[in-house]
């Protein structure tokens, strides 16, 4: 099953790799991106950055979601990192079975905050994105914000009408 | 009976390894750091856990550097039962105690922090996904 689907910029890094994998117990962290995985640099690097006991992978959309719509998955752990809301919104669209969890913890500013509206300390959307969130919303896929287990979670929704 | 974890050390280095921790794992308000600032008196940090920590609590101190006028100090603390003193404390190590706060776990946290100081190479593999069930 897939514990969370969490947007975050910096993919696998130390809130991920340390703190909500051990918080979810997951077995697997799937970097999902149809530029990354075609990246070999970006892919060995991201495969050395899972942590120990958990095997890491990169995945373009629709290979990972064959990969997740998959029976066998079912038994996994799995957190899926994304860092483009239009691929979330194409993933989530071919997903048979939704992650338990739709987090968007750290995004916008490593693609420059130009046009970008504050939504967050750590979450900064264009007008463009505010409205794939917006429809993603409607379709019953409820974002929420929560950097980090401790944090209070706040329902995206919420956040844009702010 | 609470554990409480204290970071001492030279100058700043305790509040930022807090800071640093917290930037990963949120806030943690049983840790408390503690630097001794030129000039300043070891003993006084010394004191100050004292002061805050009884014989109920189970107290880990992670220490800078060994044989640093800090932990010279701390080691009189260790001869209470319910006092740990580790030095040599480093972002793997600290992470792994705020995350993990069961004491039969710490020797094996400590060999964790020790296997994190490595040299960092790049391996360049072709992006394989057939062992991904």
């Amino acid at each position: 099953m897939i514990k969370m689907l969490r947007i975050d910029d910096r993919l696998i890094h130390g809130q991920v790799a340390v703190t909500w994998s051990k918080q979810l117990e997951v077995t697997r962290i799937v970097v999902v991106s149809d530029t990354i995985s075609q990246d070999e640099i970006q892919v060995s690097a991201l495969k050395m950055a899972a942590p120990a006991g958990i095997k890491a992978f990169v995945l373009s959309v629709d290979k990972a979601a064959k990969m997740l719509n998959d029976p066998r998955a079912d038994k996994l752990k799995v957190l899926l990192v994304l860092n483009d809301p239009k691929q979330v919104a194409a993933l989530l669209a071919e997903l048979t079975t939704k992650p338990a969890i739709l987090d968007i913890a750290n995004y916008g500013r490593v693609a420059g905050l130009d046009g970008r509206h504050k939504i967050t300390d750590t979450v900064y959307l264009s007008d463009e994105e505010v409205q794939i969130f917006k429809e993603l919303s409607q379709k019953g896929d409820k974002f929420i914000y929560q950097p980090l287990p401790g944090d209070a979670v706040e329902p995206l929704d919420k956040l844009l009408e702010g | 009976m609470s554990r409480k974890i204290y970071f001492i050390s030279h100058n700043n280095f305790a509040q930022g390894l807090k800071q640093a921790v917290e930037m990963i794992a949120g806030k943690q308000d049983n840790v408390t750091a503690l630097g001794l600032m030129p000039g300043g008196d070891p003993n006084a940090i010394i004191k100050t856990i004292e002061a805050d920590i009884t014989d109920a609590d189970e107290v880990l101190i992670l220490g800078d550097l060994e044989g640093g006028s800090v932990c010279n100090a701390a080691m009189r603390l260790t001869i209470k039962d319910n006092v740990t003193l580790v030095t040599g404390s480093n972002l793997t190590l600290a992470l792994q105690v705020v995350l993990d706060s069961d004491p039969t776990h710490l020797d094996h946290q400590i060999e964790q922090a020790r296997t994190g100081l490595k040299r960092l190479k790049l391996k360049v593999s072709s992006n394989q996904d057939d062992n991904f069930f």
